[in-house]
């Protein structure tokens, strides 16, 4: 078994437009999608990422972020445990958020 | 399989929804009406944070105090960053924290949702503004739900709860229960309010069934409420009998296709008898008063009426004209009409159902004009006038605003018309 780290790309709300109903439809797919991939002993851990960001450079100087657009943004990660690339693909049907533009990159973790 | 339980997910976890005029309902009772704006937004910012720790973390052992904590602490941030200031008294005047969170645990109503629902009703909100203000606040429904359970365009329900929000602001219109003079008349508009909550789920066709029923439920379970609770009246309880009644006809009264089932073909045997029965336990109540009649009263009657009878034919129809005639008198609208022209068919005065229905605009039947020619083609059916009902038919057809409605009516002209052809 490898490693692997989703990460999730856009498909951030805009609450201003949700109603209680549309929260706790999002949140009941991303608590199904968790539960699946923790039953079938896949998931590692995973956050959802707050969009305040701060860049720092070598100089010592930090800026203030966001620096990507909305829909660049990375608004969070999942850490899993998989066969191979082709293995967490077909993990990713369970994602919650494509209709609101958001994508999904998957990166394998380098192992010792 | 996974649709499945992705339904009975839907279906029982509406947590969110049914949390929201709770969480609102207790901060303003806390902080005060006129800081509704940040109070709304407090309570979204909670639910964004749960959305987004909930499904890694785990639903807290005690979700509703979780939301009440974290939204009364959005609320707090949001008001020190307009006045800038960490010192201000934010308090309207104290209240116990312990037991906001005991009644926000708690499925019934809390004292701030039925203050709420008082302010909703306040005259200085015009009554257009109030229903979509009090889908809004008390029953949880976004500004598109409540366009779509009203059917009236998602810019103007905004328009209206921007100006529900603004008059308290600009009225200062307090968070309390109204003065001792001011109550019974305070007490029509929220029966009144609830009346039409209740109609909009009850008699509104369009396809999102959970906010249909759950109109209905939201508009029971706050009058239940007001009826157990000492601002109640006799009309409170007649209210609330009319609501069992009906309810309990709920599922009969559309068939698996979402069509309207007329009263004369519902299948008597699935209406409720645990309604029926609260329904005769409030009727009772508001009976055994002296206080005057009202519409609520005459309609519980007649509903009352019909859940008692076995069948059509053991209903008592003789009585049932004089209730509508009664429910008339009060309450002047063409619905009513429609019906009497039911039981005058029943009664076997044709010539009496005729006049009627032909005094009746079909104009005055905006939302809902399949009922009128519904009630027309039960007419020329007993007058054996096949051409009226066909043209009443297509008429139905052309003016329906569904498609599983006009399918079924469709079909029904089809089969009028290859019957005639025998």
């Amino acid at each position: 078994m490898k490693e692997f780290m989703m990460i999730f790309i856009g498909g951030d709300y805009e609450t201003n437009d949700m109603s209680p109903e549309d929260f706790q439809r999002r949140m009941n797919l991303w608590n199904e999608w968790v539960e699946d991939l923790k039953k079938d002993d896949i998931f590692i851990d995973g956050r959802a990422l707050k969009n305040q960001s701060k860049m720092v450079e070598s100089t010592g100087l930090s800026t203030d972020g966001p620096f990507v657009e909305t829909k660049e943004l990375v608004t969070g990660y999942f850490l899993l445990k998989a066969k191979d690339l082709e293995h967490v693909t077909t993990l990713t049907k369970g994602y919650p958020d494509y209709d609101l533009g958001g994508k999904i990159e998957i990166r394998e973790i380098q192992a010792f | 399989m996974a649709e499945m339980t992705g339904n009975i997910n839907t279906e029982v976890d509406h947590l969110f929804r049914k949390t929201y005029g709770k969480l609102i309902s207790s901060l303003m009772n806390k902080y005060g009406a006129t800081r509704l704006e940040s109070i709304e937004n407090a309570v979204m910012e909670a639910y964004y944070k749960a959305l987004k720790t909930w499904p890694y973390q785990g639903k807290p052992e005690h979700p509703q105090g979780w939301l009440y904590r974290t939204a009364q602490n959005a609320f707090i941030d949001i008001i020190r960053k307009e006045t800038r200031s960490g010192e201000t008294d934010l308090t309207d005047k104290h209240t116990s924290d312990l037991s906001i969170e005991e009644h926000l645990v708690d499925e019934s109503v809390s004292d701030p949702e039925l203050k709420l629902l008082f302010l909703i009703c306040h005259p200085y909100l015009s009554k257009e503004d109030q229903l979509a203000f009090m889908l809004k606040t008390l029953a949880g429904l976004g500004d598109r739900e409540i366009s779509r359970a009203l059917m009236i365009k998602q810019a103007t329900i905004k328009k209206r709860l921007m100006r529900a929000r603004r008059t308290i602001k600009e009225k200062s219109i307090k968070f309390e229960w109204p003065g001792e003079h001011e109550l019974q008349s305070r007490l029509k508009m929220v029966h009144r309010s609830l009346y039409l909550l209740f109609n909009e789920g009850f008699y509104s066709t369009h396809q999102d069934l959970w906010i249909r029923k759950d109109l209905c439920l939201e508009a029971m379970r706050l009058c239940k409420y007001l009826a157990d609770h000492r601002l109640s009246n006799t009309d409170t309880f007649a209210l609330m009998s009319l609501m069992c009644y009906h309810i309990s006809r709920y599922e009969s009264r559309l068939d698996d296709n979402n069509n309207i089932v007329l009263l004369n073909e519902q299948d008597r045997s699935k209406w409720d008898p645990y309604f029926i029965k609260l329904g005769h336990h409030y009727l009772e109540k508001s009976a055994s008063s002296s206080e005057e009649k009202s519409k609520y009263q005459v309609e519980a009657f007649i509903s009352a009426q019909h859940c008692m009878a076995k069948n059509i034919e053991s209903t008592n129809w003789k009585l049932l004209k004089l209730l509508y005639e009664k429910l008339y008198y009060f309450d002047k609208q063409d619905l009513v009409l429609l019906n009497l022209v039911i039981v005058h068919l029943h009664l076997d005065e044709i010539t009496e159902a005729k006049v009627l229905f032909d005094n009746i605009s079909i104009n005055n039947f905006n939302s809902n004009k399949t009922i009128y020619y519904m009630v027309g083609v039960e007419l020329y059916s007993r007058l054996k006038d096949q051409f009226q009902i066909e043209l009443l038919l297509e008429r139905a057809i052309s003016s329906s605003g569904s498609e599983k409605e006009s399918h079924f009516l469709k079909d029904k002209l089809e089969k009028i018309k290859r019957s005639n052809q025998h």
